[in-house]
């Protein structure tokens, strides 16, 4: 409980006691029924008007309720014969019913929105303040002769005088009341549909109230009867009015529940899903819409969404959805809809098309990423390609044009005019060295990238593989046109890997590779039947190539049951305007 | 012997060039792309050509194009192919199903002189030349079931000197035995392998690495 909480049940339980204090006051004037309607009627102002204080700080409505309900209880103090209170009395008198108005037409927001109901309202006020005033000035009933009546002397009593403000007073109440009820009908026809629905029984309870203080000035005033009827309906009305305030609160609190349901549903649209349905419902509002802005750019929202003429309705405003002081969003509503919900529904929207924006981002980012890490395999495949074609036409040129060198020079040595065999020998010696590099350099330019991949496809590739491998292994190519040169790199690499594993590790004595394209797959299988459990452990050379396989969207799994040989699949993604 | 050598690397053709002049062979003209080799082969009508299979544009296997489009001009000129691929898929490219005065050798072969020599006349003589690490490669593959399992060990190396295109008389000399024993391991051969009998050389090279390539793990010519 916060300060402001403990002030308010503070200034609430003072209120209460002024309550019973004139309850108390006035206990030989009522009979019980009517000490019971007085004071709920008073304590249901006092408790909507905190309830509205503490909810909704910032209108003035809970400020005027609560006022209400102090003024309701003021005019019996005039029994005691003070003069400051018996002043006060005679103003609060009639002050309920015109704060009543006056918030009738106020609400929800707590501003009058019409020049009209503001000359009203004031114009109610005033009249009533100065008839008030004249009637302190000239009533004075004991000095009519009224024994009972309270001691409170005028300046100037004047009997005639007193009955001509009365009777002004009844003219001037009943044009009011009826000036109220047309002003309430007015306010229903300018409302909405949603502000009719949420609006109409404080409307037909303010009416009717209107319309019995209109009944009210045009009888006479008597302590029972007709007159006394109509005034207790009235007070029934009276109290009623404010519990109705309260079921406006308390279905704010409802709408609050049905945010907690919008924000539950938020959840279940899908990225990019339309909002609106889910806005209408939380809001109650059958024409709210949500307007996002394209980009996570800086937009002037209010501007744009102006521009575009998308607030339809004169009874429609726009509420900026914001986050970060970023303005995501413009929430399209009803004006008359409680504030505190459309903050709660901007709330909510602004983090669920954050939360869009976040994963489309990272859609974007992971695309980006996935695309940058297919260039880099594919720069690295060219790479590879062109360290073989530097190795072949490089190096190994130079070292057989050496080779011719020392084949020459042998030549020399041994058929010159003096031979020399020991220098022969020396050079047939280097020669087979070279002869050695040469033949090794060959396997290393092919381990690096195979002329014969690139030149005759997966397939022969991998045949040629399978020629070099030291178990039999059966090839079985179910391929009938070549896949991207990505993909056979991938999947000739893969082979490779596979076989290299079998030969170390597998202790197999044989090996089968399936290659097939089923559905725009290139299914690759390097089957054994050797001991199994191989893993793709970190390190190994298969998990090496689990980021070459990813990075053209393919997978690679192996399964390797001990004692049951060892299968590597590898599934890579053919694109169909890729394929050569 | 009139020999036209082509190679896009200038300092190695010439070194070929020399190396073949000093075995007596007359080098008539000497290329170094497909174009400029089918010009001077059309020029100076060699006996055979000698090429490099990496050449312009791509550097993979242009060598292999131009004795296919050599031998589609001229069907009964002799090529050899000088290989830095030992791959017997290309090997098999190249003789295709007229192996007659062709040969896939690898380049290292050039620093030994009697080698390349021996295939250039070979091929000049319409025989086949395939390089005998090649030979040795697909022979020794392994297999599932192994077709040269009954062979004996001395039939084997028969067999493989046979793939490499060699004729009756040149497998006595290189095994050192008489013709006559190298025709009855032959007849053997082909019995065990149930292959038809043929005396004529090339036309052996064929059947012989055909029905090596068609053992298990050889596919068809599919991708």
């Amino acid at each position: 409980m916060n300060r402001r909480r403990w002030l308010l049940g503070a200034m609430l339980a003072v209120a209460i006691a002024f309550g019973l204090g004139q309850e108390a006051i006035s206990v030989h004037y009522r009979t019980p029924e009517s000490h019971l309607l007085d004071f709920l009627t008073g304590l249901s102002y006092l408790i909507a008007g905190a309830v509205c204080l503490d909810r909704r700080p910032g209108n003035r409505i809970g400020g005027l309720m609560f006022f209400a309900g102090v003024a309701w209880f003021l005019p019996p103090y005039s029994i005691l014969e003070v003069a400051p209170l018996t002043v006060l009395a005679q103003y609060a008198n009639v002050l309920p019913v015109c704060l009543l108005a006056h918030i009738v037409l106020a609400y929800p927001s707590g501003h009058l929105s019409t020049r009209l109901e503001r000359v009203f309202v004031a114009t109610m006020y005033t009249t009533m303040a100065g008839l008030n005033t004249a009637s302190l000035l000239v009533f004075d009933p004991q000095s009519w002769g009224c024994a009972e009546c309270s001691a409170m002397p005028a300046p100037w009593p004047d009997e005639q005088a007193w009955g001509a403000v009365r009777t002004t007073s009844d003219i001037v109440s009943a044009v009011l009341a009826f000036g109220f009820v047309v002003a309430v009908v007015m306010r229903y026809r300018r409302s909405t549909v949603i502000a009719r629905r949420d609006l109409l029984p404080l409307w037909v309870g303010s009416s009717m109230v209107g319309l019995l203080v209109f009944l009210e000035s045009l009888t006479p005033d008597a302590p029972t009867g007709f007159p006394y009827f109509l005034f207790q309906i009235r007070v029934v009305l009276m109290m009623v009015v404010p519990l109705v305030f309260l079921y406006g609160l308390l279905a704010q609190r409802t709408a609050r529940t049905s945010m907690g349901g919008l924000v539950v549903e938020l959840d279940e649209v899908p990225v990019g899903g339309d909002l609106d349905a889910l806005l209408s419902r939380a809001l109650g509002d059958p024409n709210a819409r949500l307007i996002v802005a394209d980009s996570t750019e800086q937009v002037d929202i209010r501007a744009w969404v102006a521009d575009a003429g998308l607030v339809a309705a004169e009874s429609q405003t726009l509420t900026v959805v914001e986050r970060d002081g970023r303005e995501l969003a413009a929430i399209i509503h009803e004006r008359s809809i409680e504030p505190d919900l459309v903050a709660g529904v901007a709330t909510a929207s602004a983090l669920a098309i954050e939360n869009d924006y976040l994963q489309r981002e990272l859609r974007n980012q992971l695309e980006e990423v996935r695309a940058s890490r297919a260039r880099i395999v594919a720069a690295a495949d060219e790479e590879r390609r062109r360290v073989e074609r530097d190795l072949h036409d490089g190096a190994q040129q130079r070292l057989l044009t050496l080779a011719l060198a020392l084949r020459r020079a042998r030549m020399q040595a041994a058929d010159g005019p003096e031979p020399d065999p020991k220098l022969e020998l020396t050079l047939i010696q280097a020669g087979d060295e070279l002869k050695l590099a040469i033949d090794e350099l060959r396997e290393l330019a092919r381990g690096i990238h195979p002329a014969i991949l690139t030149d005759s496809g997966l397939g022969t590739a991998v045949v040629a593989l399978a020629d070099r491998t030291s178990i039999p292994v059966d090839v079985q190519s179910r391929l009938d046109r070549r896949p991207p040169a990505s993909v056979e790199a991938a999947a000739y690499f893969v082979v490779s890997e596979a076989l290299a594993n079998i030969v170390k590790h597998a202790e197999a004595d044989k090996a089968s590779i399936r290659l097939s394209c089923p559905n725009g797959v290139l299914e690759v299988c390097v089957i054994d039947n050797g001991r199994g459990g191989a893993t793709m452990a970190d390190g190994s050379g298969l998990h090496g190539l689990l980021d070459r396989v990813a990075a053209i969207n393919g997978t690679l799994d192996i399964v390797s049951e001990a004692g049951c040989g060892t299968t590597v699949r590898a599934h890579l993604p053919v694109t169909e305007g890729d394929a050569r | 012997m009139r020999v036209v050598i082509a190679d896009d690397a200038a300092l190695l053709r010439q070194g070929v060039a020399r190396l073949l002049t000093d075995l007596g062979i007359t080098v008539v003209g000497e290329a170094d792309d497909v174009a400029t080799l089918m010009a001077v082969v059309a020029e100076t009508d060699p006996d055979v050509v000698v090429t490099d299979v990496r050449m312009p544009p791509t550097h993979t296997t242009e060598g292999l194009q131009a004795a296919s489009a050599l031998r589609r001009e001229r069907p009964r000129q002799a090529v050899l192919v000088l290989s830095q691929y030992a791959e017997f898929e290309y090997a098999a490219q190249l003789i295709g199903d007229n192996a007659s005065g062709l040969g896939y050798l690898l380049k290292e072969r050039i620093a030994d002189a009697d080698e390349l020599a021996d295939a250039i006349e070979r091929v000049a003589a319409g025989q086949t030349v395939i390089d005998a690490e090649i030979v040795s490669g697909i022979v020794d593959r392994s297999r599932t079931v192994d077709p040269l399992a009954g062979l004996s060990p001395r039939e084997r190396d028969v067999l493989m000197l046979m793939a490499e295109g060699r004729s009756n008389q040149a497998i006595a000399e290189r095994l050192t035995l008489t013709p006559r024993t190298i025709e009855s391991h032959v007849r053997s051969i082909f019995t065990r392998l149930e292959l038809t009998p043929t005396s004529d050389d090339h036309r052996r090279v064929l059947a012989v690495l055909t029905f090596l390539r068609a053992v298990d793990g050889m596919p068809g010519r599919g991708w």
